[in-house]
C-alpha cells in the first residue's frame, strides 16, 4: 500500500507547502528545508523513524554522560553508520530525509517533545557537519544563505593579534587561520559562552573551523520554526484526517522515547520521616546523601540544594506534610520557625504543586543535576562531576567505599560515566537490592 | 496626596517605616523618570511607537510583612504613581514585559516574556571565602573594592569603548542594591531582545569562578595564554586591586590560616610546603619594616615565576590566585533567564534604609556604600528646608539630587534619544514599505488633540473626492477636561495616558457621516471661516509642548501670523508652496483613483505587494493610517494646510515637569 496523500501533507506541514526535491543538499547532508515529494510505504514510514530515533536516543545518552566533542563525533558517526546507512547513497539520503520529517510530525506536539527533538537533531547535525569536507561545508553555508563574507584582509590584519591570542587560549597553534567571518555575537552563543571567539563591538570573529556553530544556529532556528508550524497543521487538520492511519503510528512513536514514566509512580511508595535516615544510608545516591548530611550539619541548604533534594524526597514518596515537617525541623534551628514559615515553606508547597502555577514538579534527572552549576555555598550538583578529587574520595570513604572499588570509581569519574556511578557505588557497599528503588527515583541506570 | 503635607517632626530618627516611605514616594521618588526609562520611547509621542508596551511589563510589590503583589501593570505614569503611593511597597521589583497583558494572576494565564533587559546581580556575600572584614550581608570600605572590580570589568566588556568592548552595548545602568551588592541593567534594544540561550552565553562568557563548596580550586585557567577578556581584566584591574588594596585591607597573608588557603591553590606540594615553612619560621622578623602581606606575596610570586618552574600550571598559578580572590562572581541564574525579577533602582532597602542609587561606572572607585543617602537622612533634609515647600521638585533639595541628575543625564537621556532614533528609522522603513502599497480608501484626518499626541485618524470607506479636511479639536470634551484638571501633576501625567486611548482607536466606527461624527466629538472644521470665527485661540505647533519655547534645533513649523499682502504673495509664489500643491494634487488624484468604481478593491493589487487577488477587500491597516498621517504632516509642514487652533484648555496645561 502506498500513501501519496499523506506524504504531501507532511510536506505541506513541514515546509509550508513547497514542492521541493527533497530539501537542499550538499554532499550527504540535507538541510531539511523542504519536504520531499516521495511515495513512502507505511512500513517504511515507521521503520525509518524508529531507526532515526535510535540514533537520537544514542546521542541523548552520550550527552548525558558528558562526552567530549571528539567522543561525540565518533559516537554519532558510528550510530549513523549502524542505523541509517544503506548501500545506495541516494537511498540513504532518502531515508535520512523521510525519517526526519516523520519524526518532526511525531515530536511537534508538545513543548517538551519539541525541545528534546530540536536539541537532538541539532546535535546530530552539528557532528555530521563536522565530518563533511571543507568544500561541502561551504556549500552548506551558502545553502543556509548566511549573509556573511570572509573578513577583508585589512580588517583581518587589524585584529590579527587578538585572533591569535584567542586561538592560543583555546590550545590551538598560534598561526591564525586565514578565513574569518565577522558575525553578530548573538549568532554564536556556544562560542561566546566558552570564550572561544574574539569579540569586539558586538561582533564575534568566527574562524572557518568554528563555522559549524554559525550553521547550527541557523539550522536550529529553521527546525524550531518548522516544528511549531507542523504542530499547528497537525492539530488543525492532519490529526483528524489521518485518524485511522498515521495518527496511531505517530502517537506510538513518541511514547517510544520516554520509556517508563517515573513522574507517576505506579506503585505509590511512601516513605515517612523516620525512614529518611535509614534510606539515606542504604540507597540514597551520593549527591542526596551529601545534601542530607550538610542539611543536618548546617541546618540550611541554599536554593539549588533545596530544589534538588526536596524534589528527590518528593519523588521518593515523602508527603507534603512530612516534607514541611522535615525542612522545618532543620531550618528552624538556624533561622527560626517563623522565618521558615515566611520564607521557605512557600517554595516547598510550590514544589508539591500547591502554590503559584501549581505544576506538579518531578525530581531532577541525573542529566539536569550533572549540568548544574553550583556556586559559592552550594551543595547541590553531581558529586562525581562537581567535587574535587580529594573531597570525592573523602565522601566515598565515608560511605564505606575503599580500596579497589574506590579506584575503579575514580577511574570512571575520569571517564565521565557519572550516571553509572550511583549504581556502582551502591553495589560496592552491598546494596544491589535497591535497584528498583533507585530506578523509581528516576535515577536511570544506563548500561 | 494631601495626607503627606502634615509636617514631620524636625529631627528625623533613624529607621525605616511605612510613614517615612510614604513621604519618600510622595515627594522624592522619581516616578516620571522611572516610567520613562521603562517605556523606552514608547510614550505615544511618535506614531511608530507601541502604545501598549509599558502596560505589558510586570511590576511586583513587596508590602509590609512580606506580602507579595505580583503581576502589577501600569499603562501610565499617573497610574503607577498612584499605585505606588497608595500601596507604599517596601520593595519594587521589575519583571519583563510579557506577551499577555499582565492583568492578574488567574487560572491558566501564562505570561511569556517578550523582551528583557540583560541583568547582572553581584552580591558581596558570594565573596565570603575571600574577605575577612565582614561576612554575610555586611559590607565595609575594605571589601567594597570587590564590587568596584566587578563593575569595572563588566562595564568595560559590555560597553562600547575605544579599546575594550566586547559586546558594544551603550545604555548600561549600574545601581547599588541597597545592602550588599550591585545590579546592572543593560538596556540597549539589542540586549533586550536576547533570548535565554544568548543571555546564558554572555553570563558564561564572564564566568571564571566555578564549583561549589566541595572543590578546592575554584578557578582554573587553561591554555598557554589567556583570552583577551581575562588578560585585559588581569592587567588592567585585577592585579592592581589585588596588590594595592585587597592584599592589605584583607590581610590575606597575615595569619597561617589565611596563607594556607592561598598555598592550597598551588598544585605543587613541595613549593607550597616550602613557602609554608618559610613563613612560619620568620613570622615576626620582617613585620616591622614592611608589610608582611606584600612581602609574602612577592616571595610567592618569585618562587612560582622563577626560571626553575617550567611547568605551565605553576606559572599560571599566580594568575589563578589573583582571579580567585578578585574576579567578579555573578549570580548566574539572574542573568540567564528572561523572567527573573530584579529590584528597581531608587527603592529603599528595608534593612539598611539606604536608597538604591545609580552608580557611575566611570567613577565607581569613589562610590562608598556607607555614605549612600538613607531614608531618614533624606527626610531630614526635606525638613530642614521645609519653608520652600512650593519648589517644583522636592528632591532637588536633598542629597538625592545627584543620583537623580546622574540617572537622567548619563543614562536616561542618551537612551531615550537612541530609542527615538530607532523608532524613527523602524517607522520610516515601514512607511516606505507601505507607501508602495498605499491604496487609500478614504480620507482621514486628524486632529492634534493635544500637541503631544499622535494624530488621530479616522478611516472612512465612503467616497469623497474633496481634498483632505483638516479638523482640529475645538474644545476638549467637558468630562475629559474635568479629569485632566484634577491637579497639576495628574494633568501632566495624563498626557502620557491619553495616547493609549487614542491609539486604541485603530478602527473607529461612526454613523451619520464624517462631519457629524466630528461634531459629536467636539471637533470643528479647520478652515478660514472657523479661524475667523475664533480668532483669539492661542496657537501651538505640532509636535511641541504647549507653551514651551522652541528650544534647541529650530524647527520649521507653522504658526498664525498676520501678514501683509506682499508677504502672502511672496509665499504663494515660493517654490515650496508649488511643491506642496503638486503633492496635494497627487494625493488627491490617488484618492480619487482609489475610491473610483473602476478601480474597486482590485485596484489595490498593483500597489499591494503580493496581495491575494481572492482575498476580501483589505481592511485599512495600521501603516496605511500612519502613511496618511505622514502625508497630512507634510502638508502642514509645507504650509499648505493652514492653521490648527488649539483649545484654550489644552494650551493652559502646565508645562511639563518632566525632563525634556
Amino acid at each position: 500500500m502506498e500513501i501519496v496523500r499523506s506524504h504531501r501533507q507532511i510536506a505541506a506541514a513541514a515546509a509550508g507547502g513547497g514542492g521541493g526535491d527533497g530539501g537542499g543538499r550538499a554532499g550527504g547532508l540535507p538541510t531539511y528545508r523542504l519536504a520531499p515529494q516521495l511515495e513512502v510505504r507505511l512500513e517504511e514510514f515507521e521503520l525509518f523513524a524508529i531507526d532515526r530515533l535510535g540514533v537520537l536516543k544514542g546521542i541523548a545518552d552520550g550527552l548525558s554522560r558528558g562526552k567530549r566533542p571528539e567522543e561525540m563525533e565518533k559516537l554519532v558517526n558510528e550510530l549513523w553508520k549502524a542505523r541509517m546507512r544503506r548501500q545506495d547513497p541516494a537511498e540513504t539520503l532518502n531515508k535520512d530525509i523521510i525519517s526526519h520529517f516523520v519524526l518532526r510530525l511525531v515530536y511537534c506536539r508538545t513543548e517538551e517533545l519539541r525541545k528534546w527533538f530540536l536539541s537532538m537533531e541539532t546535535t546530530l547535525f552539528r557532528y555530521r557537519f563536522r565530518l563533511e569536507s571543507h568544500e561541502s561545508q561551504r556549500m552548506l553555508m551558502s545553502e543556509f544563505q548566511l549573509p556573511y563574507k570572509a573578513l577583508p584582509h585589512l580588517e583581518f590584519e587589524a585584529v590579527k593579534d587578538k585572533l591569535s591570542q584567542v586561538a592560543r587560549s583555546i590550545g590551538q597553534s598560534a598561526t591564525v587561520e586565514s578565513v574569518f567571518f565577522k558575525v553578530p555575537f548573538e549568532e554564536v552563543p556556544d562560542l561566546v559562552a566558552s570564550r572561544r571567539v574574539f569579540l569586539s563591538k558586538g561582533y564575534a570573529y568566527v574562524a572557518m573551523s568554528q563555522v559549524v556553530s554559525l550553521v547550527v544556529t541557523q539550522f536550529r532556528c529553521n527546525i524550531s520554526k518548522a516544528l511549531v508550524l507542523t504542530n499547528r497543521k497537525w492539530m488543525a487538520t492532519i490529526k483528524e484526517e489521518e485518524k485511522d492511519r498515521l495518527t496511531p503510528i505517530v502517537e506510538a512513536l513518541s511514547n517510544a522515547y520516554f520509556g517508563p514514566d517515573y513522574s507517576q509512580p505506579k506503585d505509590a511508595v511512601e516513605i515517612s520521616l523516620k525512614d529518611i535516615d535509614q534510606l539515606a544510608r542504604t540507597s540514597f545516591p551520593l549527591c542526596m546523601r551529601h545534601m542530607l548530611e550538610k542539611l543536618r550539619e548546617n541546618h540550611h541548604l541554599k536554593h539549588g540544594g533545596r530544589m534538588q533534594f526536596g524534589l528527590f524526597l518528593k519523588g521518593a514518596g515523602l508527603k507534603l506534610e512530612d516534607a514541611l515537617a522535615f525542612w522545618r525541623a532543620e531550618f528552624s534551628q538556624k533561622v527560626g520557625s517563623e522565618r521558615f514559615d515566611k520564607e521557605y515553606a512557600y517554595s516547598i508547597r510550590h514544589n508539591y504543586g500547591k502554590e503559584g502555577k501549581r505544576t506538579d514538579y518531578t525530581p531532577y534527572s541525573c542529566q539536569k543535576i550533572i549540568s548544574a552549576t553550583p556556586g559559592v555555598g552550594d551543595h547541590h550538583g553531581c558529586p562525581y562531576r562537581h567535587f574535587g578529587e580529594e573531597n570525592l574520595r573523602a565522601a566515598l570513604n565515608k560511605m564505606g567505599v575503599s580500596g579497589h572499588p574506590l579506584e575503579e570509581i575514580m577511574d570512571k569519574v575520569k571517564n565521565r560515566h557519572y550516571q553509572v556511578l550511583n549504581l556502582t557505588v551502591l553495589a560496592s557497599i552491598g546494596n544491589l537490592l535497591n535497584f528498583d528503588h533507585l530506578n523509581h527515583l528516576k535515577y536511570e541506570i544506563h548500561s | 496626596m494631601g495626607s503627606i503635607s502634615k509636617r514631620p517632626p524636625p529631627a528625623v530618627p533613624h529607621g525605616f517605616n511605612a510613614d517615612y516611605l510614604r513621604i519618600y514616594y510622595g515627594k522624592l521618588f522619581p516616578h516620571v523618570d522611572f516610567f520613562k526609562w521603562l517605556s523606552y520611547g514608547n510614550d505615544g509621542k511618535h506614531p511608530g511607537c507601541d502604545q501598549s508596551y509599558v502596560g505589558r511589563r510586570e511590576f511586583s510589590f513587596t508590602l509590609e510583612n512580606d506580602i507579595y503583589l505580583r503581576f502589577q501593570s501600569f499603562d501610565s505614569v499617573a497610574e503607577m504613581e498612584n499605585s505606588i503611593k497608595e500601596k507604599c511597597p517596601f520593595k519594587i521589583d521589575i519583571g519583563p514585559p510579557a506577551k499577555r497583558h499582565a492583568y492578574a494572576q488567574s487560572g491558566n494565564n501564562v505570561f511569556v516574556p517578550v523582551e528583557r533587559e540583560l541583568i547582572f546581580d553581584i552580591d558581596i556575600s558570594d565573596y565570603d571565602d575571600v574577605r575577612y572584614c565582614c561576612s554575610g550581608a555586611d559590607v565595609c570600605k575594605d571589601c567594597w573594592p570587590l564590587m568596584t572590580i566587578a563593575i569595572k570589568i563588566l562595564d568595560a566588556s559590555l560597553r562600547g569603548m575605544l579599546f575594550c568592548n566586547d559586546f558594544g552595548f551603550n545604555h548600561i545602568l549600574w545601581a547599588y542594591s541597597g545592602r550588599r551588592g550591585v545590579h546592572c541593567w543593560v538596556c540597549d534594544s539589542r540586549a533586550r531582545k536576547l533570548n535565554n540561550e544568548q543571555r546564558a552565553a554572555i553570563a558564561d562568557y564572564f564566568r571564571v569562578y566555578k564549583g561549589g563548596e566541595n572543590t578546592m580550586k575554584k578557578v582554573s585557567l587553561t591554555g598557554p595564554v589567556l583570552h583577551p577578556l581575562l588578560a585585559r581584566s588581569y592587567t588592567d584591574v585585577l592585579k592592581c586591586f589585588f596588590e594595592d588594596k585587597l592584599l592589605l585591607s584583607q590581610q590575606l597573608f597575615a595569619s597561617e590560616e589565611r596563607y594556607r588557603k592561598i598555598l592550597d591553590l598551588i598544585p605543587d606540594e613541595n613549593i607550597a610546603s616550602e613557602l609554608h615553612d618559610k613563613w612560619q619560621g620568620n613570622r615576626r622578623s620582617s613585620i616591622s619594616k614592611e608589610d608582611v602581606n606584600a612581602t609574602r606575596w612577592e616571595q610567592l610570586k618569585t618562587t612560582l615565576q622563577s626560571g626553575k618552574q617550567k611547568a605551565q600550571g605553576l606559572r599560571r598559578c599566580v594568575e589563578e590566585i589573583v582571579f580567585s580572590y578578585t574576579y567578579p562572581r555573578l549570580d548566574m541564574e539572574v542573568s540567564k533567564h528572561m523572567n527573573h525579577l530584579l529590584k528597581a533602582p531608587f527603592c529603599i532597602h528595608p534593612k539598611t534604609g539606604r536608597v538604591c542609587v545609580p552608580i557611575d561606572p566611570n567613577n565607581c572607585d569613589d562610590f562608598d556604600p556607607t555614605t549612600v543617602p538613607t531614608l531618614s537622612q533624606l527626610l531630614g533634609e526635606l525638613n530642614a528646608d521645609g519653608l520652600h515647600s512650593n519648589s517644583e521638585n522636592d528632591w532637588e533639595r536633598t542629597s538625592l539630587e545627584k543620583p537623580i541628575r546622574f540617572f537622567r543625564t548619563a543614562f536616561l537621556q542618551p537612551m531615550l534619544k537612541a530609542c527615538k532614533e530607532e523608532l524613527e528609522s523602524a517607522y520610516n522603513a515601514k512607511l516606505q514599505q507601505s507607501k508602495n502599497s498605499l491604496a487609500c480608501y478614504a480620507v482621514v484626518l486628524a486632529i492634534p488633540d493635544s500637541q503631544r499626541q499622535p494624530l488621530r485618524i479616522i478611516s472612512s470607506p465612503t467616497n469623497t473626492t474633496k481634498p483632505p479636511f483638516l479638523y482640529a479639536a475645538r474644545a476638549l470634551q467637558p468630562d475629559r477636561r474635568v479629569r485632566t484638571n484634577q491637579d497639576a501633576r495628574a494633568a501632566a501625567a495624563d498626557r502620557h495616558s491619553e495616547p493609549a486611548m487614542a491609539g486604541s482607536g485603530g478602527a473607529t466606527y461612526y454613523k451619520g457621516g464624517i462631519k457629524a461624527y466630528w461634531k459629536r466629538r467636539g471637533y470643528g472644521r479647520l478652515d478660514a471661516v472657523s479661524a475667523q470665527r475664533r480668532p483669539r485661540l492661542p496657537t501651538a505647533e505640532l509636535g511641541r509642548g504647549a507653551g514651551q519655547p522652541a528650544a534647541g534645533r529650530p524647527r520649521r513649523g507653522w504658526r498664525v501670523r498676520r501678514r501683509g499682502l506682499g508677504r502672502r504673495l511672496l509665499r504663494a509664489l515660493s517654490p515650496r508652496r508649488w511643491l506642496a500643491r503638486l503633492r496635494d494634487a497627487y494625493v488627491g488624484a490617488m484618492l480619487r483613483l482609489a475610491s473610483s468604481a473602476a478601480v474597486g478593491y482590485a485596484g489595490a493589487a498593483p500597489y499591494g505587494a503580493g496581495a491575494d487577488p481572492f482575498a476580501l477587500p483589505r481592511p485599512l491597516k495600521e501603516y496605511d493610517e500612519k502613511a496618511l498621517v505622514e502625508i497630512y504632516r507634510s502638508i502642514l509642514a509645507g504650509g499648505g494646510g493652514g492653521v490648527v487652533p488649539v483649545p484654550a484648555a489644552a494650551a493652559r496645561l502646565p508645562a511639563s515637569t518632566t525632563v525634556a
